[in-house]
């Protein structure tokens, strides 16, 4: 059953692999924070 | 029911597709995308065997590959902006220089649209057998 499917997996993410599930959200967090900061354009020196 | 065959022929196809434009595009959003294309036809394999084999390992393992892909999205995707502000150009061709010191530049060449054949002189035959003598050489004869 598809809706079976779906309960056995949300449980299994909440359960044993909840750790790499914490982890992931943790990656995008950085990824975001990295590419904001990768894009960011920086104020240009005035060369005196 | 829908074979397992099927599901593997879709991942087939997709990361055929995805190789075919990676190696042949030189837009650096086009190269991502065909990359990502790859990505999710190795996902879907993953989903296959999972569902078939009735093991929910898989159907979770694809779930932290989507989000990987997602990070890496942002990631390539700045990447990508920054080098657009130093070349002004989605070219990967305008970054060789970032190539190994042993190896010589990629250079485009000319695809002549001319047809060559009709370029090219005709065949001669060779010269076979004695020259007839000239009536110089027959003289002192």
């Amino acid at each position: 059953m598809p809706a079976d499917n779906t309960t056995f997996l949300g449980k299994l993410l909440f359960s044993d692999q909840l750790i790499a599930v914490e982890l992931a959200g943790l990656l995008l967090l950085v990824a975001t924070i990295g590419a904001i900061v990768i894009v960011r354009q920086l104020p240009t020196k005035v060369s005196s | 029911m829908l074979d397992l065959k099927i599901y593997l022929i879709l991942g087939a196809i997709l990361f055929c597709i995805g190789l075919i434009g990676f190696v042949s595009r030189r837009n650096m959003i086009t190269m991502f995308l065909s990359a990502e294309l790859m990505l999710q036809g190795v996902a879907i394999n993953f989903l296959a065997f999972s569902r078939f084999r009735g093991n929910l390992q898989g159907q979770s393992f694809v779930l932290f590959i989507l989000s990987v892909a997602a990070c890496e999205a942002a990631i390539a995707l700045a990447l990508i902006v920054i080098l657009y502000r130093a070349k002004n150009s989605l070219d990967v061709s305008k970054w060789q220089d970032l190539r190994e010191e042993d190896l010589e530049p990629n250079e485009d060449q000319e695809i002549l649209l001319v047809d060559s054949y009709h370029i090219q002189p005709m065949p001669t035959l060779p010269v076979a057998g004695h020259r007839p003598a000239k009536e110089e050489d027959a003289s002192h004869v």
